[in-house]
């Protein structure tokens, strides 16, 4: 599994360097080596290049983006690619190469390229000083922080997300016969669509138990093999670890 | 030499005077160039055809420009003649860089300017640390010139696929021939190219269909090509791509023989593909010429050129005004002036002194003053020279009479020029005064080139000087100048390795605190001349007690987007159009696409940002930029 987490700024642009000071900070930090902390404020081109080369599961965009909300705003999107002609995705290259920088031009020269990551998350915070300087305004710190928590999330639930998506193709059709820990694996599958759309675990967690208890108690599918028990009891255990990180006091 | 319009004449050692007896020699209503329809009877020519021929149609083509979208051009088409009668180009964008520098360290200028350009940023800096070094007196030791050689040669190596196969190259793919010449795919699917050998396409309806956006396998070619020289450039620079290694007086660049030899490598896999790319850009005019010979006069304009050369001779450049011609002379690519295919000068100080920059038809302030009469040698120049000129932005309404851009109207010798990449070839084939090369000759009339073996075997090529300059001769120019750079960056990977084996290391002059104690605090100005991707590049500086008072910068896209000077001559791109038939299917006058146009004016690779820049006149940013800010380089 490969996450690259990438913060698109315009230098010095006040509160629109923001991307590059959330680099600073998780590379202080000291995130986890499987995790690729990166900027990316070079160039679409170049960028999606750099996907390319890494091929990443996931990808982290953190950056400040004016979409007219209120200061400091803080949103997290799961981006599908966009559906661009190809006029459109020619534009945002053409505007890439000569150095336009922002969020949105990456994921569409990324979809243009065919380098856009399976799963693509951006971190986006409101700015309210665009002017050029250094430092962040008040709400665009705030921001700051907050959009660094939700990348700590995504950090922390990438492992399950990838793991999910191993799951998905192993239950769909007929393969394994009808049981109800399948059924209820289906369902816990589908609430972990949500999270990864919506950032919320919903059912996930109450899922999970009655996972736990149908694989003890119920008769499993038949056709199931020994990688079937291990990813099973893999994304049960991925979300006891979960609970447990997310239980914690942001503080901790 | 002597100039055609301004009131100038030389004496035999090529000193300069005003010739005697004018009052207010540079008055635009004294010294007047020969011009031919001007502007009242154009639009009197066109009243008349509008009264009696209802197919004569306004067009705005906003954005024309693949990048940056900040340059419009307003045509007149006579859809029933099929002819342009008409054009305007308008920059949208003001370019605040020389605003900006005002006051400031003129160390700053290298990093400032840079930000002009987020293509060729890497051209901005080094032109700044040319002007500033030559006002401050520091020559670069000769390594410190080579590695900004390299660096620039491998700039280019980033700069002409881009444009050719991202910019350009989406003209002549299937998808817009079959949408705006669907009469040549018949035609493009039955001829077979002449340099499949080379480039491997059977077709030109192959070819086509790889020149497609996104998905053409020339296309993703010249993607991962560009990645190419952009390495290079990083090796050298640290980045890209505004660099962090040039200073006046040389580079920072810790240079080592790891670095040369991970140049090297990137350098050796170019030259096959510079191979397939003059194939491409060879048979691409051939069906287009034989397709319909009127496509000879699409962005057809007279063979008059400017460039201030590049890539200097390490043990010439000596980084002072007074040597100027003589170190100019022994670049790479010789400074020149060609007009109506003669060549003028090679002169830089002739350059200088012939360069004025007017705004009648611009959106700023009369900016002339006559704070100098002469160059630092005695020549004289203009109240309108970019030492002389101030930068005064003044937004206003749209006017085709009156101003109608934020570009300024660069002329030299008040003759309308034309900047490139392409001009290099011109001028250094024409010239026939470049320093002896393996790989690189010039003839007179043309360039030739020996391509170094690679997976394919070694290949001579040669480039002639057009019978005319049109779109498709452009972008033919625009694949030797790629190649061009290419052997230049190798001549000078040469010269780095003899450097080495001799021991020499220094590639600057001055360390930082010796640079802080270097900056004059009197009176000073300068040039700095150098090259972009597009052809001309010049800073101007003056300084004063260690400060900016002055800063002009004239990019290629400055000079090539200009509008209408005070007499009435249309810029560039401007008679470019004019002179462009219009071919495309006008079967439904309503589909029309002008792609002629479209054709004529991208083949001058029009970089708007660093001719404009985005425009916060009322506090209104008017594109959210970062690195590119500009409009043109």
């Amino acid at each position: 599994m490969t996450v690259l987490v990438g913060g698109v700024s315009e230098l010095f642009q006040s509160d629109l360097d923001l991307g590059r000071l959330a680099v600073e900070r998780l590379q202080d930090e000291g995130v986890d080596e499987r995790f690729l902390v990166e900027e990316l404020h070079y160039g679409a081109v170049a960028v999606a290049q750099r996907l390319e080369d890494v091929r990443p599961d996931t990808l982290v965009l953190i950056s400040a983006v004016r979409r007219g909300r209120p200061p400091g705003t803080v949103e997290r999107r799961r981006i599908d690619p966009p559906q661009l002609t190809p006029a459109q995705l020619q534009a945002a290259v053409g505007d890439a190469v000569t150095g336009y920088v922002h969020l949105d031009l990456i994921v569409n020269v990324a979809t243009g390229l065919g380098a856009l990551p399976p799963r693509t998350v951006a971190v986006e915070v409101e700015p309210e000083q665009t002017t050029s300087g250094e430092g962040l305004s008040s709400s665009a710190l705030a921001g700051l922080e907050l959009a660094l928590g939700l990348v700590r999330a995504e950090l922390g639930r990438a492992a399950l997300l990838c793991l999910a998506d191993d799951l998905r193709p192993l239950v769909e059709g007929d393969r394994l016969e009808p049981s109800t820990p399948l059924e209820v694996l289906r369902q816990l599958l589908g609430e972990l669509v949500y999270l990864d759309r919506e950032g919320r675990y919903g059912r996930a967690f109450a899922l999970r138990d009655r996972l736990r208890i149908s694989l003890t108690s119920d008769l499993s599918s038949e056709g199931m093999d020994h990688r079937d028990w291990a990813l099973w009891w893999g994304l049960i255990e991925e979300l006891d670890r979960l609970e447990a990180v997310e239980a914690l006091p942001p503080t901790a | 030499m002597c100039f055609k319009t301004l009131p100038v004449e030389f004496d035999a050692a090529g000193n300069a005077a005003l010739r005697g007896g004018i009052p207010n020699p540079y008055d635009v209503t004294v010294t007047m160039p020969d011009i031919g329809m001007d502007e009242n009877e154009r639009a009197a020519r066109i009243e008349r055809l509008v009264a009696r021929n209802g197919h004569i149609k306004d067009l705005n083509m906003d954005p024309v420009t693949r990048i940056a979208g900040a340059l419009a051009v307003h045509v007149t088409a006579d859809l029933d003649k099929g002819a342009y009668l008409d054009s305007h180009s308008q920059a949208t964008l003001f370019r605040g860089y020389e605003v900006i520098l005002m006051g400031r360290d003129p160390r700053d200028a290298i990093f400032v300017s840079s930000r002009a350009c987020g293509v060729c940023g890497g051209v901005h800096a080094h032109c700044a640390a040319y002007a500033i070094e030559q006002a401050m007196g520091i020559q670069p030791p000769p390594l410190g010139t080579v590695v900004r050689n390299l660096t620039e040669a491998a700039e280019m190596g980033y700069d002409n696929p881009l444009h050719l196969y991202l910019l350009a190259g989406p003209d002549y793919s299937e998808s817009v021939i079959k949408s705006s010449n669907p009469e040549l795919w018949p035609k493009a699917e039955k001829w077979k190219c002449p340099s499949e050998h080379i480039h491997g396409f059977h077709t030109m309806a192959d070819l086509m269909t790889a020149l497609n956006p996104l998905t053409g396998s020339l296309y993703r070619e010249g993607l991962d090509f560009t990645r190419l020289s952009r390495e290079m450039v990083v090796i050298l620079t640290g980045k890209y791509p505004h660099p962090q290694n040039v200073v006046p007086g040389g580079v920072s660049t810790t240079l080592t023989l790891q670095t040369l030899n991970e140049y090297h490598s990137r350098l050796g896999k170019i030259f096959d593909y510079a191979q397939r790319m003059l194939a491409v850009w060879d048979d691409i005019p051939t069906f287009f010429y034989e397709a319909d010979e009127r496509y000879q006069f699409v962005g057809y304009r007279p063979t008059s050129h400017i460039d201030p050369g590049y890539w200097d001779d390490p043990y010439s450049y000596d980084a002072t005004y007074e040597n100027c011609n003589a170190w100019g002379e022994k670049r790479w690519s010789t400074p020149g002036v060609v007009l109506d295919g003669e060549l003028v000068t090679t002169r830089l100080t002739d350059l200088n002194i012939g360069l004025e920059e007017f705004i009648e038809h611009s959106y700023y302030e009369e900016s002339k003053t006559s704070r100098y009469a002469n160059d630092p040698l005695g020549n004289p120049i203009s109240p309108y020279h970019p030492w002389n000129k101030r930068t005064l932005p003044k937004p206003g309404g749209r006017d085709w009479k009156e101003k109608y851009t934020w570009a300024t109207a660069p002329r030299w010798d008040r003759q309308v020029v034309e900047a490139g990449c392409y001009s290099r070839l011109l001028m250094t084939a024409k010239a026939q005064k470049m320093p002896a090369s393996d790989f690189i000759s010039a003839t007179g009339s043309s360039m030739r080139f020996l391509i170094p073996k690679g997976e394919v075997g070694e290949r001579e090529v040669e480039w002639q000087v057009p019978e005319r300059w049109n779109a498709f001769e452009r972008n033919r120019g625009r694949a030797y100048h790629y190649l061009f750079s290419q052997l230049v960056g190798l001549e000078s990977l040469f010269e780095a390795y003899k450097l080495f084996q001799q021991g020499e290391r220094r590639v600057a002059t001055l360390n930082p605190t010796e640079l802080e104690k270097a900056i004059p605090q009197d009176e000073r100005r300068s040039v700095g001349w150098w090259g972009a991707g597009r052809g001309w590049l010049t800073h101007h500086l003056v300084m004063d007690k260690g400060k900016i008072t002055n800063y002009q910068i004239v990019t290629p896209s400055t000079i090539n987007a200009s509008p209408r000077d005070p007499w009435g001559q249309p810029g560039p791109y401007e008679e470019a159009v004019m002179n462009t038939p219009i071919i495309e299917d006008l079967s439904d006058p309503a589909s029309f696409t002008s792609i002629d146009m479209l054709r004529a004016i991208r083949s001058f690779d029009p970089c708007m940002p660093c001719t404009t820049h985005a425009h916060t006149g009322n506090g209104e940013v008017t594109r959210e930029v970062n690195t590119c800010s500009c409009g043109g380089d």
